[in-house]
This record gives structure tokens, C-alpha cells and sequence, in this order.
């Protein structure tokens, strides 16, 4: 078995899991041990992946729900284990199970990017792409065929798609044409190089001199994404020479953990002043001068703006139900974005 | 998604577990035993089943053997419910193999059941069935899957082709046939669900035989992207190895260029689909086909098989057996697999994307190649453990075509939260693929990550600038300069240096230092000089020992190296006792390709065994010192020396009379002579006749302690002579030579010594030379390392009496 092709299938069993169990650790597994056996036994048989489609183990096994632990409370017992095969195994569209009915038929589009930048020690943007996911919600009646297209597929580096995706449509025109799984899904993910703008600038100022070192950390919004960023976080690691560390911030809250990790949370910048971070720290004996730097992780979070610019055009249905209600919306948050000093 | 595991578990305060907890089988697994669960197996009501077989679990999930409770959870195996039907299951398959016989019990409700009009419990109970693993049941276990691969279900068909490696396991010789059978079956469904399943069963059962997939591999390839994705990944490599064994490699592509070469013939047959290289004769040729020939049977057998059984003929692949080529334009079988393996570099599970890539990196033509490596970059954006297998696999691709990924080379640079393997081998790769447009860039880059807090990471970045400049040597004064600054850098040349890992910075710094001046070393001389200078301030003793070495084997670069020499030697010298190790077996090599004199020579004309020295091991490098037995040790040095009418150099001997009566640790010089085995015996030979013991050890076999005398030191050039990596063998001759100089250039001392080995025959010859006496001694020893040597002495002299004299000498020192 390729090495890629275990680790993929563990991190599936970790997602179904999670999503299972609303979380991943020892005691929710300790505690729901009969689903996580009955859902590992559906998902492998003698070492070789069953059924990985997290809609047709939602139909063979259910998922633990308010309704069903208080009918188990109430009445005893209750049964998660479904009595018949979900219809979708047959079919052609593993994905999707062909009988669903709607009332309301609606369906959501999410653009969800990251972005990934790494600025010098000289404070030159090395690199700076975003990493977007198409999440697709969708509750639409019968075997719904979708047609998604963007105004600007050009700027896209590189995609991959759910295995709903048509592979020809996307060859010859950059559309992507799917049935869609019922429900929550990731359409694609996507990849966008060589940005050269980023929202907000992180400049850190650190001098070291006979045994104790300041600090200076500012942030400041550099290019306004026009929508309101919050959710601003800085995170660092106290290089371990560093003994003992006194910061203060005119803004948001700074906590070192015991690690020596050092998390300034922001959240918002204020309009009538640019956050600042400043403090000494105080270095190993014998040790003059700081000679390792931290590095400087950015975290931040922007609703309403997709940062690569990629917009979607339409969303079409082919054969048409009676009012389908369509929503798109986008953010942006900051994935591997990183300072250096 | 991992990070999960530990992020929430910290999180979730005891509290709100509680509440989470109520409904869930929580109670259950806390204290499974809390009642009898005997009776509640008995029970009528399913409930209750349920409840008792879901403690049990419990107790299995805790470690407790509950195997005892066997034949009464068999029992349950009739029960119509599906919950208790899969609770039971899920015990019997881990408890049947301890209990066979018991589980004999349970087959007939599986056979009924097998005939059940659900679809899900007929695939259940065959699945179950076949997991029991008993060769008793296997004969019932084939009947059953031979019947379920023609189910009407999807789901049963797929869990028939998932059966038969199960059945496979048991070594089912005489049944071997029929499985093979059904897995053809399978493989030739029309549902792409059951195909993805039947490859994987082909790939355990009979990975071999190319019939099975020979008759359907156009429908498999159509169908390959409908496959659900972990057969596709299966599905993919069986289709790969297919393409080999059929067609061979193909021409123009990577693997082709790498491992073999265009024939001329290949030129007129560029439409031919098929061709052979079987009937070219020459053998440039011969050695290709049978390059290409290993490198596509290990694709068809897979690697380990392979090796592992390359000693024997191989029988069942005859018709394989020669190395076929093929062209990827022309041969419709490897076009349609790359056409329909395009698509599957966009799929969602980064196995599949590189089990396509591979396809298209072993099939595509050379100048196809670059469409794998956006998809293949895209996957270093997941789990970081499917990164570090990613990035070993684009480390290959790039170490095989560096031109592939050169453009991307920012996709390599590396951010904090980066696992260390990751760092280091994203170094790699960036050394691999740097070009001289992209390397300011990059090395802009190394030098962020030389202050990275992680100090190891920061010393294998400096390896890397190393490694970068052999590569680009127009960079190298670039990155020497930024090498020399790090040496200057306060912190790695105090004291503190030595610990916290900086001094592995400092060390690797001067390696990358010291491999860049080997590239070219006259235009270095200045950084050499520097680095000398720096010498009293870096205090980590390896990356002395580096300096060190560097000014000895650079001795003769320049005008003013030479000129330093004498001053540093005597400054090593005087703080030879406080160093280190390493760094004095340094100062000592340094010493002998600085100094020169000839120790034999010495050793005879000036009675050195009156003068006490001492043949040392230099595992042990504390200097002993021997005071001289006899007295007027030095008088008789020089008086030796002028008895011999080398009046002019004995002055430089002379020096040492004051000293040589109390000889001191600090006033000594080491000698050592890096010699190897096959000049032991010589030097046994010398030595052991003035009764002196050699230690040998493996590099170094000698250490002679001398009183401080000026400037007589020893040189020992040894040229190890595995001349160059062409050839394969160890160089036959191998030769070195003790060049000896006095300072005063008094008189010329010259032993140069051949020694052939592999002909174990040695060959030894010196020329001494006097200026006051100008003569020519040549002392050839010849003979097998084991047996004694034949030596022979020539002496040209102009004056007979002193030639005579000589020649006495000599004759008397080596018999």
C-alpha cells in the first residue's frame, strides 16, 4: 500500500470522527465506542478502505444526535445501525442518494480562503499566495445537476476538485458542472500565487544589549480589504535564551504560556491608534546579545472579502425545481502567515 | 485534523463532559461489569442483547479476554435485528480464531442469511464469514463469494472482491485457480465500485497475471476516473505495471533518458509500435537493454520482489523478459492510461494525484513532464505527514530533472511550523533546484534561517549555502562572505559558543567555508588568512581543528600564507597541551606538511634513541616523555651531525642543547605520520631494528615524541592514490613520498617511496642530497609487504671518502 494512501485514509477516519462525535479526543472516543467500532468496521475490511463517503455512513450508521440520546434516556435503548443499504452504493453518483425531498430548495456557496505569507527579516514579502476552498451547502430536491463558473478562473494556479466534479467542462471552459452531495461538501480547493498586497503589516523592532533585550511589536492595517478585520492575533516563541519577558500592549491582551509562547490578541485595531506591543526581556546569564530571533505567526480573519480577487459568475441549475434560493458569501483568514525578525 | 486530538482535549472542561455524556454508551464502557451480562444475552428482548453485547465490547476495547462468553454471543448470530446481527459480528471476528470451534456453530446462520433478500446483511454476513479465517470453512467461504460476485447488489459484489485476499491468506493452493477466477470476474463488473475493490483483491491475490487485466484494460482505463478513489490508487499502479510488461518503457520519456539510450536504429523506426533492442550486438547497447530491462521488471514485479529474487531465472515472465521500448505517440494502450490518469491530478485525495503522477513521470515524454509538478506542489498544502512523503517524492523528481521544479522554488522555503525532517529536506530540494537566477533569492532565504531559534536546522542551512556554492561556483564569494561574517559574529566565538548548539553552527559554517576554498583555492588565500587570524578567538575545538587543517594544507598558496607559518606553528605549539583532541591531532598533520625533515635520517645520524623518543599511540594523545637514558643526548646530536660534516645545519640542532636535558610537556613536538597499513611493515622494518615498539592503529601508526628543537619537524606526504571515481577498482599503485627540507636549505633529504599494492610488491628509494658534500643516495627496498624487503643503495658522490662513509652508514642503520 502506497504510504500517501494510509495517511490519506487516517485522515479521513479522523474527519468522519470529528465529525461524528462533534470532536476528537479520548473521551469522546471512550464514550461513544460502539459508533467509532460499528464505523471503523464500515470503513475498512482487512486493511483495505469500504466505504469512505461520509453520506452513505451517515445512512448505515447515524450519528449520535440530541434526539437520539434523549429517546435513549427516555426509552432505554435506540438503535444507530440502519436497516437497509443506502440506495447511493448502487448508484452512479456514489456521493448523493437519490430519493431526498425538499421544501425549500437553497443552496450556498462559500468561498473560505487562507492565506500563506512569509516576510524577510528585511521586511520584504518573500511569498504570499491563498489557499481557497468552494464549500458548497446545498439542499436542492431530486438529482440536482450544477453548473458553477467564475468570472476570473485565469487566476487560479492550481485546483482539485471532489470527485462530483466533471472533468471536461473544466478542461475546455474552466466550469465546473457537478451533481452535489446532499448537504455540506468541499467542492474544490484552489491555489493562488504570487499575490504581492497583504492586509496588515506586523513590524517587529527587537535590540539586545548587555544581558536584557526590548522589544517592539506594531501592527497596522497596510492595504484596507475594505471589510472589517478581526480576530487579530500574534503568536511567537520566546527564543529560549530569554530568561524572564515583561510586555505590555496599548491594546488587546497579551498571555505567555508556559511553553514560552508568547499570544497578543488584538482583535479589532482601533481607529485612533496602531496597536503596539513593547516590554524587556531579560537574557541568560553570560549571554550579551539575542542572537536567535523569533519568528512572528499572524493570525487574522476577514468576512465578506475573497483576498485573491476570485469571483464566482453564476450558479445554474439544469433542470430547473420551482424557486431555488441561492447564497454565496466569502472570507478570508490568515493561514501560515509569518513574520520573521 | 490531528492538532484536534490534543487542542480539545484540553479544552473541554470535566464539567461540560458530563453533559455531553448523557445518551451516549458512556455508562457502558465506565463499568461494563456493573451486571451479570450472562443472562442479558439470554434475554428475548433485543434491547437487552444489544445492551450485554455492547459491555462486552467495552471489555474488549479495556483489554479483558471475554472469549469465555463465546458460544452464548453465537448464539445471537440468528437474531433479526441489524444492530445485534453487527455487534455480534464485530465480536466473533475477534474472538473466532481462538475458538474454532466454536465458530463452526455460527456458519450455518451465515449461509442462511447469505441467502437473506437484504442486501446488507447478505454482504455482512459474507464479509464476517470470510474474516473467520478457518481453513475448514474456506471451501464454503469460496462457494459463498463465487455466489455473491454475481449478486445483483453492488455493496455484496464489492464486498465479494474484498473477501477474496482474505481467502487468498489461507494459502488455499488447490482453490488458487477459482480465486484467480473471480477476481476476473470482478475485475470486468460494470459498476466502477466493485472494479476499484476487484483491483485491490488482484493486487494481493495474483499481481501477475497480465491476462486478467490484458482482456479488459481499455474498459479499465475508461472507467478509472469513476473508480472510487482508494481504488484508483491500486487501480492505477496495476494498469502501470501492465503498460510495462506489455510495451516496456517509453521512448523519449524520463525513465527512458535516465536508464538507457536511443539506438541509432530507433531513428527509422519512429512509427514502429513495438521494438526490441535484442538483436543489437554491441555492447554499449547490451548494457542499456539489460539496464532498462532490470529498471521496467522492477516496475512489473515491484522493487522488493524483485531484489529479493533477482538471483534466479525468471520463468513466468519469459515473454517480458526482453527490454522492450515503446514510443508514447504512437502505442494507443499508454496514451489512453496518461489520457485518463490526466483528470486524476486534480482529484481530492493526494494519493491518487501522485499515483497519477508517477504514471506520467515513468510514461510521458520528457517534455511532458512539468504538467505533474503544480498538482504535486498543490499536495505540500495538507497533513504534515503526507507533506514529508510528498516531499520525498519530489526530492527524486527533482534530483532526477532539477529543471522541473527550478521555478517553484519558493513552494520550498520554510515556515516555522515546519516538523525538522520537513526543514531538512526542503533544504535539500532548494539546493537541488537552485539555478543562478533563483539562487539570490534562495540564499537570501538561508541566511533568515541561520537565526532560526533552532539551532540544528540553522547549522544544516549553512551546509546548504556549502552545498549551493559547489554547484554555482560563480556565487561562491557571495556566499563566502556571508559564511565569514557568521565567524565574526560575536556569539559563536566566545566562550558561550561552545554550548546550545551554536558550536555545530560555528563547525558547519567553517566545513561550508572549507568545501567552498577547495573548489578554488588561490583565489581564497585572504580567507584563509582571516580565518588563521581568527584562530584566537574561536574556541570550539572542531572548528579550530577545521582552521587548523586549512592552514596546513594550504601552506603553499600565496605569499603571505607562507610567511604566517612559522609564527602560528609556534603559537600551536606553545598552547598545544590546552587544546583538544581533535585539534591537536589537526596542529600535528599541519606540522607535517609544514615542516619537513627526514626523521630516518635523523634517527640514525643523530643517535635519537640516546635522546629518548618514545613511539606513541595516538589513541591515547597525552605526551610522554621520555628522559634521554644516556646522558649528552643533544652533544651527541650535533657532534654526530658534525662528524658528519654537515656542519652548516647543525646549528639549527644546536639550539635545543639547553633545553633537551629537562624536557617538558609544553616544549614538545608530536610527531605522527599518517601512514596506512601498507607502509607499516617499512617503518616496522626501520623502527623495530632501533628497538623501538610501532603501535598501529588505523589511520595514524606512529607518534614520535621529540624534544622542542627549532625547526626540525617531519613531513609526510602520503598520496593515497584512489585516483578517481571512473574506475571502479582501488587504484593499483598508490604512491607517496617524504619530501625533507631543512629551513636552512642546507641540505636536501628526499625519500620517495612507491608502493604498489594489490601486487603486494613495494618499491622504496631515497635521495639524499648535501650541499657541502653534494652526493645522491638511492635506497630502493623492494619486497611483499609480509615478506622481508630487498634493499639497495646507491651513493653518487664526489668525494669518495665521505661517499664511502655514507654509504657505511646507511648500510649499518637499515641491516
Amino acid at each position: 500500500m502506497p504510504p500517501l494512501m494510509a495517511i490519506e485514509f487516517l485522515c479521513r477516519v479522523a474527519d468522519v470522527l470529528s465529525d461524528y462525535l462533534e470532536g476528537l479526543n479520548e473521551d469522546l472516543i471512550k464514550d461513544n465506542f460502539v459508533i467509532v467500532y460499528e464505523l471503523l468496521d464500515e470503513m475498512i475490511d482487512n486493511g483495505f478502505p469500504l466505504t469512505t463517503e461520509p453520506n452513505i455512513l451517515r445512512e448505515m450508521i447515524s450519528p449520535p444526535n440530541i434526539v437520539s440520546k434523549m429517546l435513549s434516556v427516555v426509552t432505554g435503548n435506540s438503535s444507530n445501525v440502519s436497516d437497509t443499504l443506502p440506495g447511493a452504493t448502487a448508484s452512479c453518483v456514489p456521493w448523493r442518494t437519490t430519493d431526498i425531498k425538499y421544501a425549500n430548495n437553497e443552496v450556498y456557496v462559500d468561498l473560505v480562503e487562507e492565506m500563506d505569507a512569509i516576510i524577510n527579516r528585511d521586511g520584504v514579502l518573500v511569498k504570499c499566495e491563498i489557499y481557497g476552498e468552494v464549500q458548497v451547502n446545498s439542499h436542492i430536491t431530486g438529482v440536482p445537476d450544477l453548473t458553477l463558473s467564475f468570472t476570473n478562473p485565469s487566476i487560479l494556479d492550481d485546483v482539485r476538485f471532489h470527485p462530483c466534479v466533471r472533468f471536461r467542462p473544466w478542461e475546455s471552459h474552466q466550469i465546473l458542472s457537478f451533481v452535489p452531495p446532499d448537504g455540506q461538501f468541499k467542492l474544490m480547493s484552489y491555489r493562488v500565487k504570487m499575490l504581492k498586497s497583504i492586509p496588515i503589516y506586523v513590524k517587529p523592532q527587537l535590540t539586545s544589549d548587555a544581558g536584557t533585550c526590548r522589544i517592539n511589536l506594531m501592527v497596522g492595517i497596510k492595504n484596507d480589504p475594505g471589510k472589517m478585520i478581526d480576530s487579530i492575533t500574534v503568536q511567537f516563541h520566546l527564543p529560549p535564551s530569554i530568561l524572564s519577558a515583561d510586555l505590555t500592549s496599548n491594546h488587546g491582551v497579551v498571555n505567555i504560556l508556559s511553553n514560552k509562547m508568547c499570544i497578543w490578541s488584538i482583535d479589532r485595531i482601533p481607529k485612533d491608534r496602531t496597536p503596539s506591543l513593547s516590554g524587556t526581556m531579560v537574557l541568560e546569564t553570560g549571554l550579551e546579545r539575542l542572537h536567535v530571533f523569533p519568528i512572528f505567526q499572524l493570525g487574522f480573519r476577514i468576512q465578506g472579502v475573497a483576498l485573491s480577487g476570485l469571483q464566482i459568475d453564476k450558479l445554474e441549475l439544469k433542470v430547473v425545481v420551482n424557486r431555488l434560493y441561492k447564497g454565496f458569501r466569502a472570507s478570508t483568514r490568515a493561514g501560515l502567515y509569518e513574520v520573521r525578525s | 485534523m490531528f492538532p484536534h486530538f490534543g487542542a480539545t482535549a484540553d479544552t473541554l472542561s470535566k464539567a461540560s463532559t458530563i453533559m455531553f455524556r448523557i445518551g451516549t454508551d458512556a455508562h457502558l464502557y465506565d463499568d461494563p461489569e456493573d451486571v451479570n451480562i450472562a443472562p442479558l444475552l439470554d434475554s428475548k428482548f433485543d434491547s437487552e442483547k444489544c445492551e450485554a453485547l455492547k459491555r462486552l465490547l467495552a471489555l474488549i476495547a479495556q483489554g479483558f479476554d471475554v472469549s469465555n462468553f463465546f458460544p452464548q454471543v453465537v448464539k445471537n448470530v440468528a437474531s433479526q435485528s441489524l444492530e445485534v446481527k453487527k455487534l455480534v459480528y464485530l465480536y466473533l471476528l475477534h474472538y473466532a480464531e481462538k475458538r474454532p470451534n466454536e465458530a463452526l456453530l455460527s456458519i450455518n446462520s451465515f449461509q442462511k442469511d447469505l441467502g437473506d433478500t437484504n442486501p446488507l446483511v447478505r454482504a455482512w454476513a459474507l464479509r464476517t464469514m470470510a474474516g473467520i479465517r478457518l481453513h475448514v470453512i474456506a471451501p464454503l467461504v469460496l462457494v459463498a463469494v463465487g455466489k455473491c460476485a454475481r449478486d445483483p447488489s453492488v455493496y455484496v459484489r464489492k464486498c465479494a472482491a474484498n473477501a477474496l485476499p482474505k481467502l487468498h491468506d489461507l494459502q488455499l493452493e488447490e482453490h488458487s485457480s477459482t480465486i484467480e477466477e473471480i477476481v476476473g470476474i470482478l475485475l470486468s463488473d460494470h459498476s466502477p465500485g466493485v472494479v476499484g475493490a476487484a483491483a485491490a483483491a488482484f493486487n494481493s491475490v495474483c499481481p501477475n497475471n497480465y491476462s486478467l487485466v490484458g482482456r479488459s484494460y481499455k474498459r479499465l482505463c475508461e472507467v478509472l476516473p469513476d473508480v472510487e478513489e482508494w481504488g484508483q490508487i491500486v487501480l492505477i499502479g496495476i494498469l502501470l505495471r501492465y503498460a510495462i510488461a506489455r510495451h516496456g518503457l517509453v521512448k523519449k520519456s524520463i525513465m527512458f533518458s535516465l536508464h538507457g539510450k536511443e539506438s541509432p536504429q530507433s531513428e527509422k523506426d519512429g512509427l514502429d509500435v513495438e521494438f526490441s533492442l535484442e538483436k543489437d550486438s554491441s555492447m554499449d547497447l547490451k548494457f542499456n537493454s539489460e539496464m532498462a530491462s532490470m529498471v521496467s521488471r522492477c516496475y512489473i514485479e515491484g522493487p522488493d520482489e524483485y531484489l529479493s529474487r533477482s538471483s534466479y531465472t525468471n520463468r513466468i515472465f519469459s515473454e517480458f523478459h526482453n527490454a522492450k521500448f515503446t514510443s508514447g505517440k504512437s502505442n494507443d494502450d499508454v496514451k489512453i492510461l496518461l489520457q485518463c490518469t490526466l483528470p486524476l491530478l486534480w482529484s481530492n485525495n493526494s494519493a491518487v494525484v501522485l499515483a497519477a503522477a508517477g504514471v506520467h513521470w515513468i510514461m510521458v515524454p520528457c517534455e511532458d513532464v512539468k504538467r505533474i509538478v503544480k498538482p504535486l506542489l498543490f499536495l505540500l498544502r495538507s497533513s504534515s505527514t503526507s507533506k514529508y512523503v510528498v516531499l520525498c517524492n519530489i526530492q527524486v523528481f527533482a534530483k532526477a530533472m532539477p529543471s522541473l521544479f527550478a521555478p517553484h522554488f519558493e513552494d520550498f522555503f520554510i515556515i516555522s511550523s515546519d516538523s525538522y525532517q520537513i526543514k531538512a529536506l526542503k533544504l535539500e530540494i532548494l539546493c537541488t533546484i537552485a539555478t543562478e537566477s533563483s539562487i539570490s533569492s534562495i540564499f537570501k532565504e538561508f541566511q533568515d534561517y541561520i537565526q532560526d531559534p533552532d539551532r540544528s536546522f540553522a547549522a544544516d542551512a549553512v551546509a546548504a549555502i556549502g552545498l549551493c556554492a559547489q554547484k554555482l561556483p560563480k556565487m561562491a564569494i557571495t556566499f563566502l562572505e556571508g559564511l565569514l561574517a557568521l565567524t565574526r559574529q560575536e556569539l559563536l566565538t566566545t566562550e558561550f559558543g561552545s554550548i546550545e548548539g551554536e558550536a555545530g553552527v560555528l563547525v558547519q559554517v567553517l566545513t561550508s567555508i572549507k568545501s567552498i576554498i577547495k573548489q578554488d583555492p588561490p583565489n581564497h588565500e585572504k580567507v584563509v588568512i582571516q580565518l588563521v587570524r581568527s584562530l584566537d578567538s574561536i574556541k570550539v575545538p572542531a572548528a579550530r581543528a577545521i582552521i587548523i587543517w586549512m592552514m596546513g594544507e594550504y601552506n603553499n598558496l600565496g605569499e603571505i600564507i607562507p610567511r604566517m607559518v612559522t609564527t602560528v606553528l609556534q603559537y600551536l605549539a606553545w598552547s598545544f597541551s590546552s587544546e583538544a583532541l581533535e585539534t591537536k591531532l589537526q596542529i600535528l598533520n599541519t606540522t607535517f606538511k609544514v615542516c619537513q625533515i627526514a626523521v630516518l635520517v635523523l634517527l640514525k645520524w643523530g643517535k635519537i634513541n640516546c635522546c629518548g623518543i618514545k613511539l606513541l599511540n595516538v589513541q591515547s594523545p597525552s605526551i610522554e616523555i621520555s628522559k634521554s637514558s644516556s646522558s649528552s643526548s643533544s652533544s651527541s646530536l650535533s657532534s654526530s651531525y658534525s662528524s658528519s660534516k654537515l656542519t652548516s645545519s647543525s646549528s639549527s640542532f644546536s639550539s635545543s642543547s639547553s633545553r633537551s636535558e629537562e624536557v617538558r610537556v609544553d616544549d614538545a613536538f608530536l610527531f605522527c605520520c599518517d601512514v596506512d597499513a601498507t607502509f607499516f611493515p617499512l617503518l616496522n622494518l626501520v623502527f623495530r631494528k632501533k628497538g623501538f615498539s610501532v603501535a598501529y592503529s588505523e589511520n595514524i601508526v606512529a607518534t614520535f615524541c621529540f624534544p622542542f628543537i627549532s625547526l626540525i619537524c617531519l613531513k609526510v606526504v602520503y598520496y593515497l592514490g584512489v585516483s578517481k571515481a571512473q574506475s571502479k577498482e582501488i587504484t593499483i599503485c598508490s604512491r607517496f613520498k617524504f619530501k625533507t627540507v631543512s629551513r636552512q636549505l642546507t641540505f636536501i633529504d628526499t625519500f620517495n617511496v612507491q608502493c604498489i599494492y594489490l601486487s603486494a610488491a613495494m618499491l622504496y628509494y631515497s635521495e639524499i642530497l648535501s650541499n657541502a658534500f653534494p652526493c645522491l643516495i638511492t635506497i630502493t627496498a623492494e619486497g611483499k609487504c609480509i615478506e622481508p624487503l630487498n634493499v639497495s643503495i646507491k651513493v653518487n658522490c664526489e668525494e669518495t671518502v665521505f661517499g664511502l662513509n655514507l654509504l657505511n652508514r646507511i648500510v649499518n642503520f637499515l641491516s
